[in-house]
C-alpha cells in the first residue's frame, strides 16, 4: 500500500500529468484559435440537414456554396481596375444576380460590407466542411461495392488466383472482412476525429508512463537496492505489486489525458454526435473493416491503450531491471525504443518485415496508425490482419512480460562485476578526460554546459527543428504581386537596356495570341513591368529586377503566427540551454570552493557570461541557417547585392544599401532580441538554487508569454521576447531598450553572483 | 606570515555562530576543536569570505582580507566540509577546472595535479566520475584541490572524515611536511589526526574561543595522559 501512495500519490506524477494534460489542450486551442464561431454555425447548419437524405442535403448545400461564392466575385470586380478583367467579371456578376446586380449594392440587397463578407467566408467554410463529410457518405457504399468487385476482379487474372497462395488468400480475406453495406448516418464528427488522428495525445500518454516506470528505480538512484533486495518483500512480491500499480497508473494516465483529451474536445465542438452510429459514418474509418457503433470503438480503444501502455511499461521496465548500471539501463531502453520507432515509422508496406510495425511497441502508442490502415500480412502464406495481430499479441507477451519481471526481480543481484561495455567505456573515457584537462576556463565552461549539462541535445533538437520540423512561411502578399513576382523571377538581375528589349518582345510574343483572359492579364503585368523598367533607366538607380518571394517569406508582417512559432522555439531552446549556467554551481554545492578562490568570483562570472553569448549565437546560427535553407528551397534564390530599393515594400527608403545587408541587420536584429533574451535567462538562473528550477522560471517568464502570443492572446505582450524576435513588429526604440536592459541585466546577473553568500 | 583575527562575529538571525573571537595564526599547523555548533566551519567560512562578518577583522599580514580581497584568496586553500563538485567531471578534470579558478597556469598545474592525485591515492581512479566515488573518495579529491597552488594559508574543515585508518596516516604526514611554512587550519573531531602534527591547539564552544595553548600545554595543563583525554576533561569544565 505504501508503494501504491509513494508512487501514485506523486506530487511529481500529478505535477507531470497536469502538465501533459495542459499541453494537449493548449495545442488544441492553438489548432483552432482561427476557427471562430465555426463550430456552432456547424452545428446549426447540421441540423437543418441531418434529417434529408444525403444526396438531397449534397445538392442544396452545393447550392447555398455557389451562391456564396458569387457574392466573392462581386467584391473582385468592385476592386479590379483592368477594363478587360472588370468586364468578365461584371459578365459573371450578371449570371449570378441579375443585370440589376449594381442597384441591389447600392440598395443593400447585397450586402457587400466587411462584416457581411466575413459571415460569407464562415458560412462557406461550413458548407465545405459538411459537403466532405457528405462526399463520403455518398461515396463510401460504392467504396464497398468496390472492394467486393475488386475481389472478384483480381481472383480472375492469373497472377494471383494460384490456390493457396498468399495472394488469392489476401483477396479472398479482404473481401470477407469489409461488409457489403453499412448503415451511415450525418453527425458532428469532429470529437471522434480529433480524439483517433490525435498522434500527440498517445506519445504524452507514452512519457507518462516512462515516467512512472522510472519511479520503479527509485532505489536504485538512491543506493538503497541491496538494503530493498535483502529485505523479505523486496524481490518477487514488490515486483507483483508493481506491476499493479503500473496498470493503475496507465489506467489513471489514459483516463486524464485521452478522457480530458475526448471530454474537452466535445466542450470545444458542441458533443460528439450520435453514439449508436456506426463507425463507419466518419471519413477517418474508411479502411475500418468492423462494423460498430461509436460507442464500442471508444470503449475499445481505451481499454486498448490502457493494455497496450501497460505492456510498454512492462517492457521497459523489464529493460531496467536486466541492466545493473543505470544509465546503461536507461541507454538501453532508449535504444530499444527507438529502434522500434524506426520500425513502426520507417518500414514501407511492401517490406517483407513489414510485421514488425504491427509487432512494435509503437503500435500500442499510435494506435490510430494501425486501426485506420488495414493491411494483411503474409505470415506463412496466411493474410493475417496487421491491427488484429497487434491485438492478439497483447495477452502473451503481457504474461510473458509479467514473469520476466518477476524472475528478474528476485534473481538479479544489486551487486555484480562491472560491465565489459563499462570498463570499454571506462579506457574511451582516459583520453578524453586528459583532452578535457587541457582546456583553459572558457573552454571548461562551455564543456560543463555543452556537455556535462547536455547542451548538446538541446542543439541537436533545435538543428532537428530548423531542417526537418520547420514549414515555410507564406510570402506576405501585401508586399508584392504574385504574378508579377512569377515574369521577374524569369528576367532576374540588374535592369539594363537589355531587360526593356527582353520585355518587349515578351509583349510583342503575347499581343500575336488569340485574346483570353490569361493573356490579357500577362500583357497588363509585362506593361506595368516595362513601366518600371523604364523609371529605373530614367533615374539610372541601379535596381535590379528581383523574385521578391523570398523577402516577404522571410520579412512579411503577415507572418505573425509563423514568427511566434519560432520566437517560442528559440526562447525555449535558450532557457533549457542557459538556466543551468549559474544554478548549476549552487545545485553542485560549489559556491563555497568558487567564492574561496582567485578567479571564482569576477572572472568566472565573465567566462559564464561568454559562453552564453557564445551559445546564443550557436543557437541563431542554426536557426537561421535552417531558415534560410528552407526559403531558399522553397521559393528560390536570394539576390544578395540587387540594392535595397529594389525590393518594392523598400522602395521608399533612403539607405545606399543592398538586399543582403537589409537581411543580415534584420537577422542580426533577431540575435539582438535572442541576447537580451538570454541576459533575463542568466539573471533568473543567478537567482535559483537548482537548474530545474531555474528552468521552470525561464519557461514561466519567458516562454510562457510567447506561447500565448503564440495563441493569439495579447495579455503579456508587453513581458514577451515574441516582437523583438520577429524585427519588423518591432520598433527602433525598442531595441534601444533591449540593448540597455541586457547590459542592465548583465550587471544585475554579476551582483547576484557576487553578493551570494553561503547561508 | 601571519592571519590575525580580531573580535569577529557572527550571528545568523538570534543565534551567535561567533562571538567576539580573537587569534593571531602563524605558520605551523593549528587545530581547531570544539563539538558540533562550535563556530568551527563559521570561522572558516568568514576567513574566505563565504560569508559575511558583523564585526571585526581579518589581516593577512597586517590587511584586511577583504582589502586584499583577489590577492588574499591567491594564497588560500580550503577544503570547506561540503562535498560538493562537479558529478560529471572526472576527479583528473575537476582538479584542472579548479587550478583554472585558482588561476594556475596550465604547465604549472598539470604537473601538481598529478601529483596531487598521487599524494591522495587517486591515480587509479583519476579518470573516473567524481559522482561514482565513496565519501572517502571525495574527501581525497576535495583535499587535493585545496592543496593545488601550494597555498601559503590552508584551510581545511574536518580533512580526515571518512577516509580509513591508512588513508588518515598518509595524508597526516603529507600536512605535517607541508606545514612548515605555511599556516594550516584543521577542524576536527578526532582529536588523534591531529595529537602528533598540531602545533597549536584552540578549544572553541557556542561561538567562543575558550583555550588556545601549545599541544604540550594542552594536554598536561590539565592533567590529561593524551589530546582526546585533555579535549574532553577541558570540554567538561567548561
Amino acid at each position: 500500500m505504501r508503494e501504491t501512495k509513494r508512487i501514485l500519490l506523486s506530487p511529481k506524477l500529478w505535477g507531470l500529468l497536469a502538465l501533459l494534460l495542459a499541453f494537449n489542450l493548449v495545442l488544441l486551442v492553438a489548432q483552432d484559435i482561427h476557427m471562430d464561431g465555426f463550430y456552432p454555425a456547424y452545428r446549426k447548419e447540421l441540423q437543418t440537414i441531418s434529417d434529408l437524405p444525403f444526396a438531397d442535403a449534397q445538392a442544396q448545400e452545393t447550392a447555398e456554396l455557389e451562391r456564396l461564392q458569387a457574392v466573392g466575385t462581386l467584391r473582385l470586380w468592385q476592386s479590379e481596375e483592368n477594363g478587360e478583367l472588370k468586364s468578365m467579371l461584371r459578365e459573371a456578376c450578371i449570371q449570378s444576380f441579375g443585370a440589376d446586380f449594381e442597384s441591389k449594392i447600392e440598395s443593400g440587397a447585397i450586402d457587400l460590407s466587411e462584416d457581411a463578407l466575413h459571415e460569407n467566408y464562415l458560412r462557406r467554410d461550413v458548407l465545405q466542411a459538411l459537403l466532405d463529410q457528405l462526399a463520403h457518405l455518398q461515396e463510401y457504399p460504392a467504396y464497398l461495392q468496390q472492394v467486393q468487385a475488386n475481389s472478384k476482379q483480381m481472383a480472375a487474372l492469373s497472377i494471383f488466383n494460384k490456390p493457396n497462395s498468399f495472394s488469392s488468400r489476401n483477396i479472398e480475406k479482404t473481401a470477407a472482412d469489409f461488409p457489403a453495406t453499412v448503415d451511415l448516418q450525418l453527425d458532428n464528427d469532429f470529437a471522434v476525429t480529433m480524439l483517433v488522428t490525435d498522434q500527440l495525445g498517445g506519445y504524452t500518454l507514452l512519457i507518462f508512463t516512462l515516467f512512472l516506470t522510472l519511479q520503479f528505480l527509485d532505489e536504485r538512484k538512491r543506493g538503497l537496492w541491496s538494503l530493498v533486495h535483502g529485505s523479505a518483500e523486496g524481490r518477487s512480491r514488490l515486483a507483483r505489486k508493481r506491476a499493479g500499480i503500473l496498470l493503475l497508473g496507465v489506467t489513471l494516465g489514459t483516463l486524464v489525458l485521452l478522457g480530458g483529451k475526448l471530454l474537452f474536445g466535445m466542450i470545444q465542438y458542441g458533443g460528439i454526435g450520435s453514439l449508436n452510429r456506426n463507425v463507419q459514418s466518419i471519413a477517418v474509418f474508411s479502411d475500418f473493416p468492423w462494423v460498430m457503433p461509436v460507442w464500442a470503438f471508444l470503449l475499445g480503444y481505451f481499454l486498448l491503450k490502457v493494455l497496450g501502455m501497460w505492456l510498454v511499461g512492462m517492457a521497459v521496465w523489464a529493460i531496467l531491471q536486466a541492466v545493473n548500471h543505470l544509465p546503461l539501463a536507461l541507454g538501453a531502453a532508449c535504444i530499444v525504443l527507438a529502434s522500434e520507432y524506426a520500425l513502426f515509422r520507417f518500414v514501407p508496406d511492401s517490406y517483407t518485415i513489414v510485421f514488425l510495425r504491427y509487432v512494435n511497441l509503437f503500435a500500442l502508442v499510435d494506435v490510430p496508425q494501425i486501426a485506420l490502415h488495414y493491411l494483411n500480412l503474409n505470415l506463412f502464406g496466411w493474410p493475417v490482419q496487421g491491427f488484429l495481430l497487434a491485438i492478439g499479441l497483447i495477452p502473451p507477451l503481457l504474461a510473458a512480460l509479467f514473469a520476466a519481471n518477476l524472475l528478474l526481480a528476485a534473481k538479479k543481484k544489486p551487486v555484480s562485476r562491472q560491465n565489459s561495455l563499462l570498463s570499454w567505456f571506462d579506457r574511451l573515457r582516459v583520453p578524453f578526460s586528459k583532452a578535457v584537462g587541457r582546456l583553459r576556463l572558457f573552454g571548461m565552461e562551455l564543456y560543463k554546459i555543452f556537455w556535462l549539462q547536455k547542451g548538446i541535445l538541446v542543439l541537436l533538437l533545435v538543428a532537428l527543428f530548423s531542417f526537418v520540423s520547420m514549414d515555410a512561411p507564406q510570402p506576405d502578399q501585401e508586399l508584392y504581386d504574385t504574378e508579377l513576382a512569377g515574369l521577374s523571377a524569369s528576367m532576374q538581375g540588374p535592369i539594363t537596356e537589355e531587360t526593356l528589349r527582353l520585355i518587349d518582345s515578351k509583349i510583342e510574343e503575347y499581343s500575336a495570341w488569340a485574346p483570353s483572359e490569361t493573356v490579357l492579364r500577362q500583357l497588363g503585368l509585362l506593361q506595368q513591368m516595362r513601366e518600371k523598367v523604364t523609371q529605373s533607366l530614367d533615374a539610372k538607380d541601379g535596381l535590379w529586377l528581383i523574385d521578391p518571394t523570398p523577402y516577404a517569406a522571410l520579412m512579411g508582417q503577415n507572418n505573425g503566427r509563423y514568427q511566434r512559432q519560432n520566437a517560442v522555439v528559440l526562447l525555449l531552446a535558450l532557457a533549457l540551454l542557459l538556466s543551468g549556467t549559474f544554478a548549476a554551481e549552487r545545485q553542485d554545492r560549489m559556491q563555497q570552493l568558487l567564492r574561496g578562490s582567485p578567479h571564482g568570483r569576477t572572472r568566472l562570472w565573465g567566462k559564464k557570461i561568454g559562453v552564453a553569448l557564445l551559445l546564443t549565437v550557436v543557437v541563431w546560427l542554426i536557426f537561421e541557417a535552417g531558415e534560410l535553407t528552407l526559403l531558399h528551397k522553397t521559393y528560390g534564390a536570394f539576390t544578395l547585392s540587387a540594392p535595397l530599393q529594389s525590393f518594392d515594400a523598400f522602395a521608399a527608403l533612403p539607405y545606399h544599401t543592398t538586399l543582403g545587408v537589409a537581411i543580415a541587420v534584420y537577422l542580426l536584429l533577431r540575435l539582438l532580441a535572442l541576447c537580451a533574451a538570454a541576459g533575463v535567462i542568466l539573471t533568473l538562473s543567478a537567482l535559483c538554487k537548482q537548474t530545474n528550477a531555474a528552468i521552470l522560471l525561464n519557461c514561466a517568464v519567458l516562454v510562457l508569454p510567447a506561447c500565448l502570443s503564440y495563441m493569439n492572446i495579447n495579455a503579456l505582450d508587453f513581458l514577451s521576447f515574441v516582437k523583438p524576435l520577429s524585427p519588423l513588429e518591432a520598433s527602433a526604440t525598442g531595441y534601444i531598450s533591449i540593448v540597455v536592459s541586457c547590459i542592465f541585466l548583465c550587471v544585475l546577473s554579476n551582483r547576484i553572483w557576487k553578493m551570494q553568500k553561503i547561508s | 606570515m601571519q592571519l590575525a583575527i580580531n573580535h569577529l562575529s557572527k550571528a545568523y538571525g538570534t543565534k551567535t555562530a561567533l562571538d567576539d573571537f580573537s587569534y593571531t595564526f602563524s605558520p605551523g599547523v593549528t587545530a581547531i576543536l570544539g563539538p558540533n555548533g562550535a563556530g568551527k566551519t563559521t570561522l572558516m567560512n568568514l576567513i574566505t569570505d563565504c560569508v559575511k562578518r558583523q564585526s571585526g577583522e581579518i589581516l593577512y599580514n597586517g590587511t584586511d582580507v577583504l582589502t586584499l580581497g583577489k590577492a588574499f584568496r591567491k594564497v588560500l586553500g580550503f577544503m570547506p566540509q561540503s562535498q560538493g563538485m562537479y558529478e560529471q567531471m572526472t576527479a583528473y578534470n575537476f582538479l584542472c577546472y579548479m587550478a583554472e579558478i585558482k588561476g594556475l597556469k596550465k604547465k604549472d598545474a598539470l604537473p601538481q595535479i598529478r601529483e596531487l592525485l598521487a599524494v591522495v591515492n587517486l591515480e587509479g581512479a583519476a579518470h573516473r566520475k567524481v559522482g561514482g566515488f565513496s565519501g572517502g573518495m571525495r574527501q581525497r579529491v576535495m583535499l587535493a584541490q585545496a592543496m593545488l597552488g601550494q597555498p601559503e594559508v590552508l584551510l581545511l574543515d574536518e580533512p580526515t572524515a571518512g577516509l580509513d585508518p591508512e588513508e588518515r596516516v598518509r595524508l597526516r604526514g603529507y600536512i605535517e611536511d607541508l606545514a612548515k611554512d605555511k599556516i594550516v587550519l584543521i577542524t576536527t573531531h578526532i582529536t588523534s589526526d591531529v595529537e602528533t602534527i598540531a602545533d597549536e591547539i584552540l578549544l572553541m564552544e557556542h561561538g567562543n574561543l575558550h583555550f588556545a595553548a601549545n599541544r604540550d600545554e594542552f594536554v598536561s595543563g590539565c592533567g590529561a595522559a593524551d589530546l582526546e583525554d585533555a579535549y574532553l576533561r577541558r570540554l567538561h569544565a567548561l
